[in-house]
């Protein structure tokens, strides 16, 4: 996992991170016969630094976006695919399952995850497989395939 | 490399818990982590910023 700071705001008291994972799956893509994986996702967290509050995270850009001022928002999708290299330098997982939160995004929706995939294509993965899951999400499967 | 665009069927899909709509609340033990982290991560940027003379802020 690695968070990134990316806003404070001093009069509520609250830090605004990005969090990104890459989570350890014993889980079965059949038809690729891949019983282990691991699974890239990432989310804004608000963590609240003077009470009792919870933290709560959100994937949902709509409940985000009053977190996170104007200057900030262009820089969160570099974040995240810097993020990404560090896990996969770190980890070095073999294959990486990763998955839309939206359900039929329409092509213009996939510009961040097509940045994803070009920052792990970078990295000498390949994807070996993509389409839609059960809850017409978006997903892909890559596989290390080069020594980088 | 060729890949091929799938459609679901019920009995060869993996369905990911890590993506979710709308917000989750952390529960107490992992939100008194979170703090403890985000203090931690907000007193190291105020000391950068004050090795570096208050440049940004």
């Amino acid at each position: 996992m690695v968070l990134v700071p990316v806003a404070y705001c001093e009069v509520t008291d609250r830090l605004v991170q990005v969090e990104s994972r890459l989570s350890d799956m014993q889980a079965t893509l059949p038809r690729l016969d891949i019983t282990s994986f691991h699974e890239f996702s990432f989310t804004i967290l608000i963590v609240s630094l003077s009470d009792d509050a919870p933290t709560f995270e959100t994937q949902d850009r709509t409940y985000a976006r009053p977190y996170l001022p104007d200057a900030c928002r262009p820089l969160i999708m570099p974040i995240v695919a810097a993020c990404l290299r560090v896990l996969v330098a770190h980890v070095r997982p073999r294959v990486i399952y990763r998955v839309t939160k939206s359900r039929n995004p329409p092509e213009k929706a996939l510009r961040k995850d097509v940045l994803l995939t070009q920052t792990l294509e970078q990295k000498g993965y390949v994807v070996i497989e993509t389409g839609t899951d059960l809850w017409g999400r978006r997903f892909w499967v890559l596989r290390r395939e080069l020594t980088v | 490399m060729t890949t091929t665009l799938r459609h679901p069927r019920s009995d060869d899909h993996y369905v990911s818990d890590r993506v979710f709509d709308g917000v989750r609340t952390r529960d107490a033990d992992t939100s008194a982590r979170d703090r403890k982290r985000a203090v931690k991560q907000l007193d190291r940027l105020r000391v950068g910023r004050r090795a570096d003379g208050g440049k940004h802020a």
